[in-house]
């Protein structure tokens, strides 16, 4: 996983190999969009 | 974000739920809820785990006060809207993932500065060369 992340080379690989599953709250959310497409879209800052 | 947001109901025909994730409080995440009237959930990534994983860098000082960064911001204001209070982390740079419906990761966009955001029919093409059953379009953004 490391070495996939390191590389920025993640395209086709389980998103559940990057951590997503040690965020309580996102589990829950992906679990409830299985079977969907999901955009993440991860933030900067909301200021 | 609202240009995404004017393409909900498109979104919603390809089967795409956007989740919107956040590493600033809940206050701030529910003023932004509130002010733009965006209906996706928001995730609070307090520990920024979430961009570790997907390699989301912090940025430059020169890339936040870059002349491109300070236009943007002035194009913000000349269209009646304020930047807002900072949050907690002013490099911490954005991203955009994209994860099919069997869970894998389709397209992965790291911006490069505050205001880089992909293109919302580029990423939406791998959505459809996948509905379409052709398989994923070309690789995305690389770091």
């Amino acid at each position: 996983m490391n070495e996939k992340r390191l590389s920025g080379n993640i395209v086709g690989f389980p998103a559940h190999d990057f951590d997503l599953l040690d965020q309580e709250g996102v589990r829950r959310q992906l679990a409830d969009d299985r079977g969907y497409w999901v955009w993440l879209v991860l933030h900067r800052h909301l200021g | 974000m609202s240009q995404l947001w004017q393409q909900a109901t498109r979104l919603d025909e390809l089967r795409v739920r956007v989740r919107l994730v956040t590493f600033d409080n809940d206050r701030m995440a529910e003023n932004y809820v509130r002010s733009s009237g965006i209906k996706w959930p928001l995730l609070l990534d307090s520990d920024q785990a979430l961009y570790k994983a997907y390699a989301l860098p912090k940025a430059s000082w020169w890339s936040l006060y870059h002349p491109k960064s300070i236009a943007s911001y002035l194009r913000l204001m000349a269209s009646g809207r304020m930047p807002g209070k900072p949050g907690s982390d002013l490099r911490q740079l954005g991203g955009d993932v994209l994860i099919d419906p069997a869970g894998i990761v389709r397209f992965h966009h790291v911006s490069k500065s505050p205001h880089d955001r992909p293109d919302i029919d580029y990423v939406l093409s791998h959505v459809e060369s996948g509905n379409s059953g052709a398989g994923p379009a070309a690789n995305s953004v690389g770091l």
